[in-house]
């Protein structure tokens, strides 16, 4: 049965129209900032007082944060959203090297969810993202939020759901759960899916081949003896291995005979999977162990905080790996945070006196440079940061830090030139940067953390033992003398036998399924049925009937009717029970293998929507980035199409000539 | 409701060229068979292969359901795996759930100036969802509040042995 809903109902115009909203919706939203302009003109400003001292270091202390976050308590049990303590608390936080306030976040944006005024609570979902820029659940729960109260600023919450998925992608703490996540889920509905037509395509073809084969043994073996044969075959295999997935896999490649080009495609793609286990528990593992490593302490470390137990942490652990730069850098922006003239003479001195690897010399260059500007070297640093810009396409902070250099050598031109670098390669980062108004290393430099990307590098190469997440159930389901690391060679030959099946069915001289009795069309009968796809019986019956006895045509329709009747039944039947199986037995595999991926993964995220590894900011909801309601609507529209499929049927395939439809 | 009328087959002779198959049937219309002969049972052999197969799949089916549970169950017929080696991703999860729980904790302290007596409190508030406090499965977290501060401490379970999982996590605000 095709999905079919009336043209005006229609699901995909709707989807579609989604989809180019949430994907254009950034730049067709993008509007003239006034702000922004007048930040840019003032940094930009010839003529201003050249500020040629060293930059300082910051006056703000602890005790200051806590003093605007009970401010801020304080105004918001009086009823206003307390902006003024937020930006204050920002800037200080900022200043004081945290680039990501991820507590005070988290606690302003749960007090943002019980906002009753929208303005009042989108303006704190706002500030609540500049404490955290780097946490993706603040823009969530304000799309979450505006959507809830306010559907005419549809424009903003795809704006936010929009950024939260961005930085979702690019925060390791959120991007490996949840890929850890959409890959164990999805594997497992894969893997259900592909059961379900397991068996479905014995139901269909297994007697199809048996015919076949009784067609092709020498005249003595009757129809039961091949079929005991060929069950014989599909288990041996798996007795002599102690192994049920033997018999499972023997089973598939016995029916992928006589399977067509889609039903075809769903095997490949299960033996595919199979193979690639070996490869996929070892990405899981590497997923899973994200969490507690020492990656994941040095992101910390460079874009939450470092206070003076990271340091000592950080240090006892530079003693112990001397040559680990990654460790190293962290120390050392540890060190450029906290503003002293020391620790800039040592970043300078550790940068020049060190090999450095690739992906971190551009980054050590800026902080060199930048800490040269503290210090009140401008030259010096300008030499620092024309390099690194070399190396750091992609990031604002050298050019950033170039124009600071220039105001402080009062080369007005160079200054400009460099702020339009920098803008042009991150605007948002410098118009927040241009927002802190004081002079001092963390708001008037930018020294950033490495890209997201290299920690997941940094995690790879660190040692730890090996888990196998895969193995307990592989041994379950594949028994102890089957190996995991069997799985790539099993799914390489499944999958080239299955592929090299293909050939039989090209040459048509398989039978295939009758698509009103099920049971086998014979190619040999093509002669007399001119290559109709209904089998002989059916095709003498209810196409050429009218010349047919009529007793015999009334006996013949009662029983072929029966078995119609029956193949339609099972198919609705199999649909209720285990969405897609009843595709799957009409032979439309790969809406079959949609359905019941969907059905399965839909069912994981709707009720396990935090996953496996559960992220520890992903707290107040269990719906972060919708993934339960994606979980529902996947179930809801197999649901609609199992409805559809018990209540109209589902029509099987028509196969004729050649095996084609 | 009325059923649709079809006329019968022999108020509708056709005919036919004899190249087409259904001449064949047309032919047998025209000339009728002898009653008393056997009727042709075409495809027969069929219908009995269907049908034992359909039977012995059944039986297949559920002949590896039982298979498959003896097999976990680790009784004599099969080997499985030792009930440590079922839970390999336990200690990933136990780390990343007093993370977890520490950030909750942290976000409480943050709006109320204080933690909380116990970490119920903490999915009463809405921060943790009620399974946070048993996940992975039969986890216990050993919670203890002091003075400005607080002590968390994940299970020990079997599985849960290695040096990097004996978590004690101590956070003091005096420090």
């Amino acid at each position: 049965m095709y999905l079919h809903i009336p043209g005006r109902f229609s699901v995909l115009p709707f989807m579609v129209t989604l989809l180019a909203l949430f994907v254009f919706s950034t730049p067709v939203l993008a509007q003239r900032d006034s702000s922004l302009e007048k930040l840019l003109d003032n940094a930009n400003a010839e003529g201003k007082a050249v500020d040629t001292s060293p930059v300082p270091k910051s006056t703000v202390a602890d005790v200051n944060l806590q003093v605007h976050w009970q401010l801020w308590k304080s105004v918001l049990q009086k009823g206003k959203p307390g902006l003024d303590e937020l930006k204050a608390l920002e800037h200080d936080g900022r200043s004081l090297g945290r680039v990501n306030q991820t507590t005070k976040a988290l606690g302003v944006m749960a007090m943002a969810l019980q906002q009753k005024d929208v303005a009042h609570g989108h303006e704190m979902f706002l500030a609540a993202q500049r404490l955290a820029p780097d946490l993706p659940y603040p823009y969530f729960a304000h799309a979450r939020y505006l959507m809830d109260r306010d559907l005419a600023a549809f424009p903003r919450w795809i704006t936010a759901a929009s950024k939260g998925y961005q930085v979702a992608w690019s925060w390791p703490n959120t991007r490996f759960p949840w890929a850890l996540k959409f890959l164990i889920f999805g594997i497992l509905a894969i893997l259900g899916a592909a059961f379900s037509f397991l068996i479905a395509q014995t139901v269909r073809q297994f007697g199809i081949v048996a015919y076949d084969l009784a067609r092709l043994l020498p005249r003595g073996f009757s129809s039961n003896q091949t079929v005991v044969l060929l069950l014989a075959v599909v288990l041996v295999p798996g007795v002599l291995l102690k192994s049920p997935l033997a018999v499972l896999l023997t089973l598939a490649l016995v029916v992928s005979v006589a399977q067509r080009w889609n039903e075809r495609l769903v095997s490949l793609a299960l033996f595919a999977v199979i193979g690639c286990l070996p490869l996929i528990d070892k990405l899981a593992d590497d997923l899973a162990s994200y969490s507690g490593s020492p990656a994941q302490a040095l992101v910390a470390a460079q874009y939450v905080t470092c206070d003076a137990g990271c340091v000592e942490d950080l240090h006892a652990r530079q003693q112990a790996a001397p040559e680990d730069r990654y460790i190293l850098f962290t120390e050392l922006l540890a060190e450029f945070r906290k503003g002293d003239a020391k620790g800039h003479k040592r970043v300078i001195e550790e940068v020049s006196s060190r090999d450095w690897p690739a992906d971190l010399q551009s980054y050590v260059e800026n902080l060199a440079g930048a800490s040269e500007l503290a210090l009140g070297e401008p030259k010096k640093a300008i030499l620092w940061l024309q390099k690194a810009e070399a190396g750091m396409a992609m990031e604002a902070a050298p050019a950033f830090n170039l124009m600071r250099a220039h105001q402080m050598s009062d080369d007005f031109d160079g200054a400009s030139a460099a702020l339009t670098k920098a803008t042009d390669r991150n605007l948002d980062q410098v118009a927040q940067y241009l927002t802190y108004e004081r002079r001092d290393v963390n708001s008037f430099l930018m020294a950033p953390g490495l890209p997201l990307s290299t920690f997941w590098d940094y995690h790879l190469a660190t040692p730890r033992d090996q888990r196998s997440i895969i193995l307990p159930y592989w041994k379950v389901l594949a028994g102890t003398d089957v190996g995991l690391e069997k799985a790539t060679m099993l799914g390489a030959i499944g999958f080239g036998f299955v592929l090299l099946g293909g050939l039989v069915r090209l040459r048509a001289k398989m039978s295939t399924p009758c698509p009103r009795c099920g049971l086998a069309r014979d190619p040999r009968d093509d002669k007399t049925t001119g290559a109709h796809h209904l089998c002989l019986p059916c095709y003498r019956t209810f196409v050429t009937g009218a010349g047919m006895d009529y007793q015999a045509r009334v006996y013949n329709e009662r029983v072929l009717g029966g078995r119609l009747r029956f193949q339609s039944g099972l198919r609705r039947i199999l649909s209720v029970f285990a969405p897609g199986t009843g595709h799957h037995l009409a032979g439309r595999s790969l809406s079959g293998l949609s359905i019941g991926v969907s059905f399965i993964l839909g069912l994981l995220l709707a009720f396990f929507p935090l996953g496996i590894v559960r992220p520890a900011s992903e707290l107040l909801s269990n719906n972060w980035g919708g993934t339960s309601s994606l979980g529902w609507l996947m179930v809801s529209v197999t649901c609609v199409i199992v409805v559809g499929a018990v209540v109209r049927g589902v029509d099987s395939v028509q196969v004729g000539q050649g095996g084609r439809r | 409701m009325s059923r649709k009328k079809y006329p019968t087959p022999i108020s509708v002779p056709i005919e036919m060229p004899d190249d087409l198959p259904i001449v064949r049937d047309n032919s047998e219309l025209l000339f009728p068979q002898d009653a008393t002969a056997p009727k042709s049972s075409k495809g027969v052999g069929a219908v009995v292969v269907h049908h034992v197969v359909t039977f012995l799949q059944i039986l297949m089916v559920l002949g590896l359901g039982a298979w498959s549970y003896v097999t976990y169950k680790n009784t004599e017929l099969f080997e499985a795996p030792e009930p440590g080696q079922r839970n390999a991703l336990e200690p990933y999860l136990v780390d990343a759930q007093i993370q977890r729980i520490d950030q909750a904790l942290r976000v409480y302290e943050a709006l109320n100036e204080k933690f909380p007596v116990t970490l119920d409190v903490l999915v009463e508030a809405g921060l943790l969802e009620p399974s946070d406090l048993g996940y992975p499965a039969s986890s216990v977290y050993r919670y203890q509040r002091f003075g400005e501060g607080f002590k968390l401490e994940g299970p020990r379970t079997p599985a849960n042995t290695s040096a990097s999982h004996e978590d004690a996590l101590i956070f003091d605000e005096q420090q």
